[in-house]
C-alpha cells in the first residue's frame, strides 16, 4: 500500500473531532435508513467522502504532497487516492467477476440439484443437504449469491415436494446459515477481508480458525430449525417413494452448457482455492502481490473462456459496492487525521482494560449489536484501523471478535445482512407474511446461540 | 434490490428447466366396455366383432354391455343407464341420432355430452352414425397421440400405448399453436423493455423443449417398461389441424387419442374438438 507523505501527527482542536464525529454517525444513520431515504450505498457514503475531504481541507487535516513509493519514487496522486484500500477492491472485484463466470458453467446449480435428489426429497436430510450447502457457497461465492442460489432451489423443490408449509422454516434457516458460512474463509465476507488483512491473518490460518466454530454452529443451527419449524424425516414407504419419484425429476445437467467447460471451472475453482490458500507461500516473490492479483487473475483466466462478452460480466459487478468501498476508505481516512478514530480507540480501550475474557464478549457482543442495525462494513473498517492504531497482535482474539460480531449480527434482524435480506425477499415473493417485527421473533434464538457459541469459542480456544 | 430480485428470478428459471415431468408407464385396465349405437341391437354383435378385430388388445374385455335405438330415450336417459354399471369404454360414433343434419360440422349432442359429463374414455368410431365407415380389414397398428400440452399427460400416453397393437407404433406428438404464440409475440413486440427477437427465439425454444424433454422420457420408460411397440416424436410448432391431417396421411394411422377436457372449461377442448369434427375417417379415443 502507498504511504502518505503527509504529516499525520498535529493537534486536532477538540471540535473538529467532534464535528468529524457527528459527521460519522451521520453517516452510518443514513446507511441503517438506506431504504427509506431511495440511495444507494455509494452515493450515502460518496457524498459524505465528498464533504470529508471538503472539511478536512478546510480545516488544514489533510496534507498534499507527492507519494513516495517502497523504492523511493515519488508519484503525484490526488490526496484520497491513497485513501483507499485497493488489496481490498481488488480481492472484491477479483472474486465476483470470477464467480460470475464460473457459475455461468452450471457448477453451483449442479452441485445444488445433485444433493437435492441425494436427499431423496426427505425434509430432514434437504434441509441438511442445503444447509451444509449453503454454508459451503456462502465460503466459495458470497453470501448473497448462496441465498440467491439455495433459496431458489428451495421454493423450487419444495413447490415440487408439495411442501411449501415448511418454505418458512428452510429459507430462515438458510438465511441464517450464510451469515454463518461466511465466516468460514478469508474471502467469505467483506468484514473478513478487511479485518484478516489489517491484521495480516493469512488465508489458511483463517480457515484453520474459523472452521471448527463453523460447524458446530451450523449443527446448532440446523437442529434448533429441525425442532423451531417441524422438519422432520418421512416415516411411511410411500411417502419416502413418492418424494424419492418427485425429486428424481430434476435433471442436473440442465443448467450445464457444454461439459467440457463444466470441468474447466470446477479445476480452475480448485485451484483458485488453492492459490489463495497457499498465496503467502507463493515461490520468486509471487506473494508479494497480495490475494487481490491472485482473484484478478483467476478471473482473467475464466472470462478468457468469454473473451468475445467479457463487458456482460463487467456490467455484473457491484459498482456500487466497489464506490461504497472507495468512499469508505476516504471516510475512515479523514476521521483517521481528524483523530475521531482515536477517540473512538480511546473507548475501545476502556474495554480492553478489562480482563481479556470480559474484553473479548464485549467486544463480540457490541460489535454483533452495532451490525445488526447498521451495516458491518463500516464497522469492521473503523474496528480493524482502531485495532491496529492500538498495536494489537496478529493472533489476538480481538480481531476474531470483530470478525464474529460483524458478522453474526446480520442474523438478529432482517436489515442486518445483504443475505438476509434477500432471504426476506425470497420469502415474501412466494407470498409468505414476514414482518421485521416477526423475523426478529423467528431469528433472534438463532442468532443468540451463535453469539454465545462465539463467545465460548473466542474465550476458551482462542 | 431489482438487481437481486432479478438474480433470484434467474436462479428459480433455471431451477424450473432442470424440472422434468416423470412418465410411469401404467398397464390401463379395460374390463368392461359399452357400445352405443342409436341403429337395432341386433347390428351391435358385428360391430362388436369388427371392434375386436380393429383392436385386438381389447381381448381382455370380458364384458360388453349394448345400448341401441330402443334403450335410451334421450341423452339424459343414456347417462343415467351408463352410470348404473361401471364400465371402463364407451364406443360409439360421432351423431348419434342426428341423420337429418347435413352438413354435419359437429360430433352431435350425444357424444358431446358424453366425452364432457363422464370421465370414461370413449372411442369414436370412424365415420358417422348414419355413414359409418367399415373397420372389416382394418388393424390398429399405428396410433396417435395428440396434445398441445404432452408434458406430464400420463394417463394420455398410457392409453395410447395401452390400444396398440403389439408389433405396432406410437407416435407421440406435440404441436404448438402458432397463432397463439404469434398473438403473444405481437404483444411482446409492443413491449421496449423486453428485446422481440431473443423472446421469440427464448420462448419458442423452451415450449418445444418441454415437450420433447417429456416424450424423450416416455419412450425411454415405454422401452423398458412398456410393451413390445415401437415409439416415435413429433414436436412441432404450426397449426394443429394441418400438421396432424398431414401426419396421419403420412404415416397412415389407425387410431388418434386425445384429451378432450380442460382445466376450469366445460366445452371440449378446443384443439380436440376441431379435430375430432374434421377427421372423420379415422377412429378416435376421447379421454
Amino acid at each position: 500500500m502507498l504511504v502518505l507523505l503527509a504529516n499525520d501527527v498535529q493537534e486536532v482542536p477538540h471540535w473538529v473531532t467532534y464535528l468529524f464525529l457527528f459527521i460519522l454517525v451521520g453517516m452510518i444513520t443514513a446507511l441503517a435508513f438506506e431504504e427509506k431515504i431511495h440511495a444507494k450505498k455509494s452515493m450515502v457514503v460518496g457524498a459524505f467522502a465528498g464533504l470529508c475531504l471538503i472539511l478536512a481541507t478546510m480545516l488544514e487535516l489533510l496534507s498534499f504532497g507527492d507519494v513516495k513509493l517502497p523504492d523511493g519514487h515519488q508519484l503525484a496522486l490526488p490526496v484520497y487516492i491513497p485513501a483507499i484500500d485497493w488489496g481490498v477492491i481488488t480481492i472484491i472485484l477479483g472474486a465476483s467477476l470470477f464467480v460470475e463466470v464460473t457459475s455461468r458453467s452450471g457448477v453451483f446449480t449442479w452441485m445444488a440439484i445433485k444433493l437435492t435428489k441425494t436427499s431423496s426429497g426427505d425434509p430432514w436430510k434437504l434441509l441438511l443437504s442445503y444447509g451444509v450447502l449453503t454454508v459451503i457457497f456462502s465460503a466459495v461465492l458470497n453470501n448473497v449469491t448462496a441465498m440467491i442460489i439455495i433459496g431458489s432451489l428451495t421454493s423450487v423443490s419444495l413447490k415440487k415436494l408439495n411442501r411449501t408449509d415448511l418454505l418458512l422454516g428452510f429459507l430462515l434457516i438458510e438465511g441464517l446459515l450464510t451469515n454463518v458460512g461466511g465466516l468460514l474463509t478469508l474471502i467469505s465476507s467483506v468484514p473478513n477481508i478487511i479485518v484478516g488483512n489489517t491484521a495480516s491473518i493469512s488465508f489458511g490460518k483463517f480457515f484453520l480458525v474459523a472452521a471448527p466454530y463453523v460447524v458446530v454452529a451450523t449443527a446448532v443451527t440446523l437442529l434448533m430449525g429441525k425442532w423451531k419449524f417441524g422438519i422432520n424425516r418421512l416415516t411411511t414407504e410411500e411417502e419416502k417413494r413418492e418424494a424419492a419419484t418427485m425429486v428424481a425429476g430434476f435433471d442436473e445437467n440442465e443448467g450445464i452448457p457444454s461439459k467440457k467447460f463444466f470441468w474447466f471451472a470446477v479445476g480452475i475453482l480448485v485451484l483458485f482455492i488453492a492459490s489463495l490458500s497457499g498465496q503467502q507461500h507463493l515461490p520468486w516473490g509471487l506473494d508479494g502481490l497480495g490475494m487481490g492479483f491472485v482473484a484478478l487473475f483467476f478471473a482473467g483466466v475464466m472470462l478468457v473462456t468469454y473473451k468475445h462478452e467479457v463487458d456482460k460480466f463487467y456490467s455484473t459487478v457491484d459498482w456500487d459496492l466497489l464506490a461504497f468501498f472507495a468512499g469508505l476508505f476516504v471516510v475512515i481516512n479523514v476521521m483517521e487525521h481528524a483523530e475521531v478514530l482515536g477517540l473512538i480507540g480511546e473507548g475501545i480501550q476502556g474495554i480492553l482494560g478489562l480482563s481479556e475474557n470480559v474484553a473479548s464478549g464485549l467486544l463480540l457482543v457490541s460489535s454483533a449489536a452495532a451490525s445488526s442495525v447498521t451495516d458491518n462494513i463500516p464497522l469492521a473498517a473503523m474496528l480493524a484501523k482502531i485495532l491496529k492504531g492500538l498495536q494489537t497482535e496478529t493472533n489476538s482474539p480481538l480481531w476474531w471478535c470483530v470478525i464474529f460480531g460483524a458478522n453474526l449480527g446480520g442474523n438478529i434482524t432482517p436489515i442486518g445482512s445483504a443475505s438476509t435480506v434477500v432471504a426476506i425477499t425470497i420469502i415474501r415473493k412466494q407470498k409468505i407474511e414476514m414482518s421485521f417485527v416477526g423475523f426478529v421473533v423467528a431469528a433472534v434464538p438463532f442468532a443468540l446461540a451463535q453469539i454465545v457459541l462465539a463467545i465460548i469459542y473466542v474465550v476458551i480456544f482462542l | 434490490m431489482t438487481g437481486k430480485s432479478e438474480h433470484i428470478d434467474e436462479f428459480e428459471s433455471i431451477f424450473k428447466r432442470a424440472e422434468r415431468e416423470q412418465f410411469a408407464f401404467a398397464e390401463i385396465p379395460i374390463s368392461k366396455a359399452t357400445i352405443v349405437i342409436d341403429g337395432a341391437s341386433s347390428s351391435a354383435e358385428e360391430l362388436k366383432r369388427q371392434v375386436l378385430q380393429f383392436i385386438p388388445r381389447f381381448e381382455t374385455i370380458e364384458s360388453w354391455r349394448v345400448f341401441a335405438e330402443n334403450d335410451y330415450s334421450n341423452v339424459n336417459d343414456l347417462l343415467e343407464k351408463i352410470d348404473e354399471d361401471q364400465t371402463d369404454l364407451l364406443v360409439t360414433y360421432r351423431l348419434l341420432h342426428a341423420k337429418s343434419f347435413v352438413p354435419q360440422h359437429s360430433l352431435g349432442l350425444y357424444l358431446d355430452v358424453l366425452t364432457q359429463k363422464t370421465s370414461i374414455p370413449v372411442l369414436v368410431l370412424p365415420g358417422t352414425a348414419a355413414k359409418p365407415i367399415s373397420l372389416v380389414g382394418k388393424n390398429c397398428n399405428r396410433v396417435m397421440v395428440v396434445t398441445d400440452h404432452i408434458s406430464g399427460d400420463n394417463r394420455l400416453v398410457n392409453y395410447g400405448v395401452r390400444l396398440c397393437t403389439l408389433g405396432g407404433s406410437v407416435w407421440l406428438c406435440h404441436t404448438e399453436d402458432e397463432a397463439a404464440l404469434d398473438r403473444f409475440m405481437d404483444a411482446i413486440a409492443k413491449i421496449p423493455e423486453i428485446e422481440t427477437d431473443s423472446a421469440r427465439e427464448l420462448i419458442e425454444g423452451q415450449l418445444l423443449k418441454e415437450a420433447r424433454d417429456f416424450i424423450e422420457i416416455c419412450i425411454a420408460a415405454l422401452q423398458e417398461h412398456g410393451p413390445n411397440l415401437s415409439f416415435h416424436e413429433r414436436v412441432r410448432k404450426g397449426h394443429h389441424l394441418r400438421e396432424y391431417r398431414q401426419l396421419i396421411d403420412e404415416h397412415e394411422i389407425d387410431l388418434l387419442v386425445a384429451n378432450t377436457k380442460d382445466e376450469g372449461q366445460l366445452a371440449m377442448h378446443g384443439m380436440t374438438y376441431s379435430i375430432s369434427v374434421e377427421l372423420t375417417d379415422t377412429a378416435m379415443l376421447l379421454l
